[in-house]
């Protein structure tokens, strides 16, 4: 046995706190160690060849790499010593930065540690065995979660790249949020105009399975094999017969709020959600239908031409195969009635700025005029409120929600356009506009517009006549200012979707506190995940504007693309095998098994033992330890491996 | 000082079985001049009390007066989220304060301890079509992470005690602005006639009949204001300012003397008689 040892500084990462040198020298005194050297940067491309010329000159074996944690370089330094002519898995790592140097301060007593740290690696690699991949079948579809901009565009980019797409959508139109848009900045564009033919491209798509008001019932398998049961929610009308002609909406005689008007409006209870809803069929709210409630009515059954009202409809659930998923989930808006103090949903003349859109629509509900809620009229003083729901501690939202400055100055644009009498106030912390033409934009509201901007906080809004007087601080005045308001409008933050956290568990990947979804790597990996094969894309990861969901759909679809270019997928050989003399049959590790990936078989003899499916097996060790009589063990993680590395740090 | 203030709230309780007990041997809150001085002191003053009430065996303390109950509050959350500030604040204390008192406003103390059912059977004289203007002021639901009492910015709960009892709170939106009253002194006079002045005008663009209060400082900075504040505003300003305890007194059927609403300096007298039906049965 021929062991190498290699002592990384990382600069001054890890040099200045421990004395590699030091390190270095005292890991000759570990058996079998052959050579050992500290160097600057280990992972640089001569740091990688010194260790490659290492094993070649002095003919070693087994390589113990000391240096950062293993999720960062081991690949890195695997394809190393496999270029050096060694099995890759003849390799440890010693991680004397994240749980050394980083954390400490005196060098002596780090120093001391990361030598402990080298020497239990070094006991470990000399158990290693040369381990081999094998290669597993997968599938080439794709499942995409969410269709708002940022689903859409991955759907169609992995469509063009010709395989086929299953999209699921729990509304029963996709779009999402820009799909309430009236404009979208910085180019006050409709956003009906080019959000459109894309639904109407996912839906055409012949790669793409379309499926709306559907959701995630269970997802299970790995990368390459996921099987995903998918919960098709009742509509009560059969789409296959919808025309989306609507006459059944007109003969319903119950009214409930519109969801998609962000209930400034009401719609009934069997309706489409907006005219270019895709699909384009209608759904009845089985919640407030009278015939599915209470049995009487039946209207829109008399009513639709087709036949296609179907009262005993019920949820299906439906099971499709994917090697990729792409979560696009997108966000949810920061409830405004937490600011008791500004009155949302105590004074009808307070919305918010989704609200506000579908004012200033033209396929809203007053199309496109706006009117105070209140009375009816035009308003003439317009308020906005920036950082409702963002950088504010006290409602536990420290993070800027980073579009709705833009949002607010787009909305001042447009109240001049549509009124050119009115005058907009904005209340802001800081102007956040750091998009393409972004400024520029914002200096069009002010200058062009009238924009009147002031800097600070509101502290109350409350009603004096029928106008609402809105107070507060003007900081560069360092003043008390009060305005007189017809309409205000709280430029909201924006929040995790609500089924975000409960979905992520599904998928068995991580969200933060805030429930948005955790990147690969915050610089590295943004559209990955720490689950292989499944990818983020849009505001489900964290707010963002039109141009970045779009430009993460697409570049989520490229992850997926490069990853179903293979027709078979190699896997890790890190995985458990069981040991057929020792097996009792007990399947205490079957029912341990979070992956399922241990299956029975029947020897010759006609005994009943367990058996490690290595393609499923993520090796995750648990049935070693469930195991009673040790006939389980796991590759690269072996009893023997563990134990030797124990007894190295008490010799 | 305040003394309608103290028979209102007894006589108004005793009316529903609540229960209330003076604490003996009683000292200063530790309120302003002392809190600006030394904090540590001032806390153990405080905390002095909170050590007397919890050797009573009582579960609370109420403290009528928004500041000291400010003061024993504050005092109270900061020892139990602080170890060492605990230790230190004890150390002045004959006898250390376990943590075993909730401090309580009079308002949380009707708010909280007394049924809705209990109000609504023990009114005798219903307040119907009194209009009533209820002001907090700036301390009893604030900070609310210290008070978690009702809402900081819109609170209801002496809005729903003065709606049991039949009359008809109005949509005041000065609830919880502040009466400039801690300024009182010159030559703060302009702030504090101007933030009254806001008070007394919104509740009058209410319609408000009377504005409620349940803080001293609060009652006295607009009732004996209200002329200066007519002298220097060119206005005309005639709105009682009242105890919340005496309005819920006075709908039990506790006498107008008795309540010493006749201490106010603004007359309450005649508006109630117009708009109160069977105000002859406590007007004495």
């Amino acid at each position: 046995m021929r062991i190498g040892v290699f002592i990384c500084h990382c600069g001054s990462n890890i040099e200045g706190t421990v004395d590699c040198k030091k390190v270095a020298q005292e890991a000759y005194k570990f058996p079998f160690v052959i050579y050992s050297t500290d160097y600057a940067y280990m992972c640089s491309e001569n740091g990688q060849e010194l260790i490659i010329k290492a094993i070649k000159e002095h003919d070693l074996d087994r390589v113990v790499v000391a240096s950062c944690s293993p999720k960062m370089h081991e690949p890195t330094f695997q394809r190393a010593i496999k270029r050096g002519g060694l099995n890759p898995y003849m390799f440890e790592m010693a991680n004397i930065r994240e749980h050394c140097s980083w954390i400490h301060t005196d060098t002596e007593d780090a120093t001391e540690k990361a030598i402990d740290l080298v020497k239990k690696a070094v006991y470990k690699v000399a158990m290693n065995r040369e381990l081999f991949s094998t290669t597993f079948e997968i599938s080439k579809d794709v499942l995409v979660i969410g269709g708002g901009i940022a689903g859409i565009q991955a759907a169609l980019d992995v469509a063009a790249g010709g395989h086929k797409i299953v999209l699921v959508e729990k509304d029963q139109t996709i779009g999402g949020k820009m799909a309430m848009l009236d404009k979208t900045f910085p180019t006050i564009d409709c956003s009906a105009c080019i959000l459109t033919p894309k639904m109407v491209d996912a839906a055409s798509d012949e790669n793409i399975e379309l499926l709306a008001y559907s959701e995630i019932e269970d997802v299970s398998g790995y990368v390459g094999n996921f099987t995903v049961k998918i919960r098709k929610k009742a509509t009560y009308v059969d789409w296959s017969k919808c025309t989306g002609c609507e006459q059944c909406v007109a003969k319903c005689p119950t009214r409930i709020l519109d969801k998609f008007n962000q209930g400034i409006s009401k719609t009934k209870a069997i309706n489409k959600a907006f005219p270019q809803a895709i699909p384009n069929r209608v759904v009845i709210d089985g919640n407030a239908c009278k015939f599915i409630t209470e049995g009487k009515c039946g209207n829109c059954k008399k009513a639709c031409p087709a036949g296609a009202v179907d009262f005993d409809m019920k949820d299906e659930i439906i099971e499709r195969r994917v090697g990729a998923i792409i979560v696009a989930i997108g966000n949810d808006i920061f409830d405004a009635s937490q600011y008791v103090e500004y009155g949302y949903g105590r004074y009808e003349d307070v919305v918010t700025t989704l609200q506000y859109e579908r004012m200033m629509c033209a396929s809203g509900p007053s199309q496109g005029h706006i009117l105070r809620p209140s009375n009816h009229q035009e308003p003439k003083n317009v308020v906005f409120l920036s950082c409702v729901g963002s950088r504010d501690n006290s409602v536990g939202r420290p993070y800027c929600s980073s579009v709705c400055c833009m949002i607010m100055a787009k909305q001042a644009i447009l109240t001049k356009e549509h009124m050119p009498d009115s005058t907009s106030y904005l209340f802001y912390i800081d102007v956040r506009a750091t998009g393409k033409e972004y400024e520029e934009f914002i200096d069009r509201a002010r200058e062009d517009y009238g924009a009147l901007y002031i800097r600070g906080r509101v502290s109350r809004i409350f009603k004096r006549g029928d106008k609402l007087i809105v107070r507060g601080v003007n900081t560069l005045l360092g003043d008390q200012v009060d305005i007189e308001a017809d309409l205000v409008v709280l430029s909201v933050g924006l929040t995790s979707s609500p089924g975000a956290a409960e979905l992520a568990q599904k998928l068995n990947i991580s969200y933060d506190s805030y429930g948005f979804l955790v990147e690969g790597h915050p610089k590295l990996k943004p559209v990955e995940t720490n689950t292989a094969g499944i990818y983020l894309a849009g505001t489900c990861q964290g707010p963002k504007d039109i141009p970045a969901s779009v430009a993460q759909g697409g570049a989520a679809a490229a992850k997926a693309l490069s990853l179903l270019s293979k027709d078979k997928l190699e896997s890790s050989p890190l995985v458990a095998f069981v040991n057929n003399s020792k097996c009792v049959g007990c399947f205490k590790c079957q029912k341990v098994c979070p992956y399922k990936a241990i299956e029975k078989v029947v020897l010759r003899d006609g005994r009943e033992v367990a058996n490690v499916v290595s393609s499923v097996c993520q090796g995750c060790g648990t049935c070693t330890v469930a195991c009673p009589t040790g006939a389980i063990d796991l590759n690269g993680f072996s009893d023997k491996q563990l134990i030797n590395e124990l007894e190295g740090l008490f010799v | 000082m305040a003394k309608e203030f103290n028979v209102s709230s007894k006589a108004a309780a005793a009316a529903v079985g609540l229960e209330l007990r003076e604490l003996e041997d009683w000292n200063c809150c530790g309120s302003h001049p002392t809190h600006n001085i030394d904090e540590l002191i001032a806390a153990g003053i405080a905390a002095r009390n909170l050590r007397l009430a919890e050797k009573t065996g009582s579960p609370s303390l109420i403290a009528p007066c928004p500041s000291c109950y400010n003061r024993l509050k504050m005092t109270d959350y900061e020892m139990r989220r602080n170890e060492k500030f605990f230790e230190e604040v004890n150390n002045l204390l004959d006898e250390p304060y376990e943590l075993g008192v909730n401090v309580r406003t009079i308002l949380q103390a009707f708010y909280e301890e007394v049924k809705e059912e209990d109000i609504r059977s023990t009114v005798k004289v219903p307040l119907e079509g009194l209009k009533v203007a209820c002001y907090y002021g700036c301390l009893i639901t604030r900070p609310p992470e210290v008070t978690q009492f009702d809402d900081a910015e819109n609170p209801i709960s002496m809005d729903e005690l003065i709606f049991h009892c039949g009359a008809e709170p109005v949509d005041f939106q000065y609830k919880v602005e502040c009466c400039g009253g801690a300024f009182g002194i010159a030559p703060h006079i302009e702030f504090v006639l101007e933030k009254a002045r806001d008070i007394l005008e919104m509740a009058v663009d209410c319609k408000a009949d009377v504005i409620a209060v349940a803080c001293p400082l609060c009652q006295q900075n607009l009732d004996m204001r209200e002329g200066q504040i007519n002298s220097r505003y060119k206005t005309n300003y005639r709105i009682p300012v009242v105890y919340f305890t005496q309005l819920l007194g006075l709908s039990f059927g506790i006498s107008y003397s008795k309540l010493m609403l006749n201490k106010h300096l603004v007359s309450s007298r005649k508006i109630l008689s117009e708009k109160i039906k069977g105000f002859e049965k406590v007007a004495i």
